[in-house]
């Protein structure tokens, strides 16, 4: 049957139907060809990341950089990964300045070339802020497309149907979902959120499980056992019976979390709640006294690229000169908890062009000064212009 | 019990899939291109497509239809290839888990191979411009289309409803 298809299709050509133009079955995709690529950036499970610029525009000077994300065609016979279909979809309609854009979809002449067009991170590529970007991003979309998913099938389809738990890395999988619960919340993506402001302090992964086993494990170790006190009801989960919980029986979330505030840890351990019924929601974590009672106080994303950026002074946070862990990490910096200092210097230099600026700065910043120089002989070695794309002057400087 | 797709739902992806492009009709080509109602008919049902996947697939080829220029022709088979590549998509989106697009071969009786399958699927996405979302707004558009259809339904005569 599918012989005579073809055939038909090419009598078809042959006699001369008129055909719809071609191009118009590919949309408004572009080509991969109007992208020169510079770089490999890195690679995570849905694919390989290039650097490249667009050629579209008149010079190279005005450019623009991107991050093309090649999809990754692991299995023909699936098609589109499902995965990849729905982080296209996800990204494209989100629109917030948090949240990483795709800017387009793009292909190439074979038809497993397909490539997400994203804004380029600069930071992404060495600063601790790489952490939150691309380990926060990715993660917490997967929960969330769930659950938004979840929340349109209640719609129409009674009863709503189980999801599937193989969502969200391992290390971020909440308890709940590794023990089977196929009706989670919210409240999971507030486990992951956990699992990341540990990492963010510790400066390592917090609960990096190898396989559900031993991810169990590990929270165990650190939290502690469930029990049906704290946690009413998890006996009943289908896959409770499999895991066995005879570590330690106390938390030890504070002592590995020593170099973090008091309220910092009060908000881990709010977060890594057994209970997801008990576990603090979004609202409650937002109005919670780490960000109310402990400085540096949250601001806009606008305030904190007038902190990292500005060529002269505030080097980015990550850029100390400091050598990297085992796991990739640069070591803890002060810098960017003193933040709201370098904040306020700045502005009133960009306000109102302090001349006394750079010796107040000097004396301001004595003890940090080698580290300024550690950064600019980085920066020399490394070639690179970080946190270029925060263009916080915003032209006011013109 | 689940609620399964109704006879409405495939009337509506049928209307749906048939305005996307002007085709010429399947009956002046060879005999080996089944009716569009009864290819949406099969598909669908050996899919074992759920009503929302159907939703979404009406919603996917409206979004085509406007995008596509009114002046676009396509061949005898063009709807049928809109029809599949939308479902394929539209499960996808909504389940968790789905057929991969291999078994939508056999789905087909064979008449798609899968490299055009997958080739339709892209196709598709490439028109969409990858814009695959069903929003509140979208759902309500296709929901009263398919009361409509589910009136158009009621009113004929007994014995003859597809």
């Amino acid at each position: 049957m599918a012989k005579r298809e073809l055939q038909e299709l090419t009598s078809v050509s042959l006699a001369r139907t008129p055909m719809p133009d071609p191009t118009n079955f590919l949309g408004s995709c572009v080509s991969v060809s109007v992208f020169e690529k510079l770089g490999r950036v890195g690679e995570g499970t849905y694919g390989v990341v290039y650097k490249a610029r667009d050629t579209r525009s008149a010079s190279t000077a005005t450019s623009r950089i991107v991050a093309l994300k090649r999809i990754r065609m692991e299995n023909e016979a699936d098609g589109l990964p499902v995965s990849s279909l729905r982080e296209i979809a996800l990204l494209k309609s989100i629109s917030h300045e948090n949240v990483v854009r795709v800017q387009e979809v793009c292909v190439g002449s074979s038809l497993d070339q397909i490539f997400m067009v994203m804004e380029y991170c600069e930071i992404d590529l060495a600063s601790l802020m790489d952490n939150v970007i691309a380990k926060l991003r990715p993660n917490k979309f997967l929960p969330t497309e769930t659950k938004s998913d979840f929340g349109l099938a209640r719609k129409f389809s009674e009863p709503p149907r189980p999801m599937t738990p193989k969502v969200v890395t391992l290390w971020y999988r909440s308890p709940e979902i590794l023990l089977g619960e196929k009706s989670y919340t919210v409240a999971a993506d507030m486990w992951s959120v956990g699992c990341i402001l540990g990492e963010l302090i510790k400066n390592s992964p917090l609960l990096p499980g190898k396989i559900e086993k031993n991810q169990f494990e590990l929270i165990s170790n650190l939290l502690g056992p469930p029990n049906t006190k704290i946690w009413p009801g998890f006996t009943s989960l289908p896959l409770s019976s499999l895991f066995k919980f005879e570590s330690q029986h106390f938390s030890q979330v504070r002592s590995v979390l020593s170099n973090a505030s008091a309220q910092a840890v009060e908000l881990v351990l709010d977060l890594l709640v057994y209970d997801p019924a008990r576990r603090i929601d979004v609202g409650r974590a937002l109005r919670h006294p780490y960000f109310r009672k402990e400085g540096p106080n949250p601001c806009l994303p606008s305030a904190l690229r007038m902190r990292l950026d500005e060529s002269s002074m505030s080097r980015p946070s990550g850029y100390d000169g400091s050598t990297k862990d085992e796991f990739g990490y640069r070591r803890r910096n002060d810098e960017l908890y003193r933040g709201n200092a370098v904040a306020s210097v700045l502005k009133r230099r960009l306000d109102g062009g302090d001349p006394d600026e750079p010796e107040r700065r000097k004396s301001n910043y004595t003890r940090s000064s080698a580290r300024f120089r550690d950064r600019e002989t980085e920066e020399l070695v490394l070639g690179a212009r970080p946190f270029q794309q925060f263009d916080f002057n915003n032209g006011r400087n013109k | 019990t689940a609620y399964t797709a109704s006879a409405a739902h495939v009337a509506l992806v049928v209307q749906a899939a048939a305005n996307v492009i002007k085709c010429p009709p399947t009956s002046t080509s060879t005999t080996t291109i089944p009716p569009l109602a009864q290819f949406v008919a099969l598909v669908a049902s050996r899919a074992r497509s759920t009503p929302e996947t159907l939703l979404i697939t009406t919603a996917l080829l409206d979004r085509a239809r406007r995008r596509l220029p009114s002046s676009a022709r396509g061949l005898p088979c063009t709807a049928h290839r809109l029809f599949l590549a939308a479902l394929v998509v539209a499960a996808k989106s909504a389940n968790d888990k789905t057929y991969k697009n291999k078994s939508f071969v056999s789905f087909a009786d064979g008449l798609f191979p899968l490299s055009e399958i997958n080739l339709m699927e892209r196709q598709l996405l490439g028109i969409l411009d990858y814009d695959v979302s069903f929003s509140v707004a979208d759902f309500d558009a296709t929901c009263a289309r398919l009361h409509e259809v589910e009136g158009a339904i009621a009113a004929l005569p007994v014995s003859s409803a597809m």
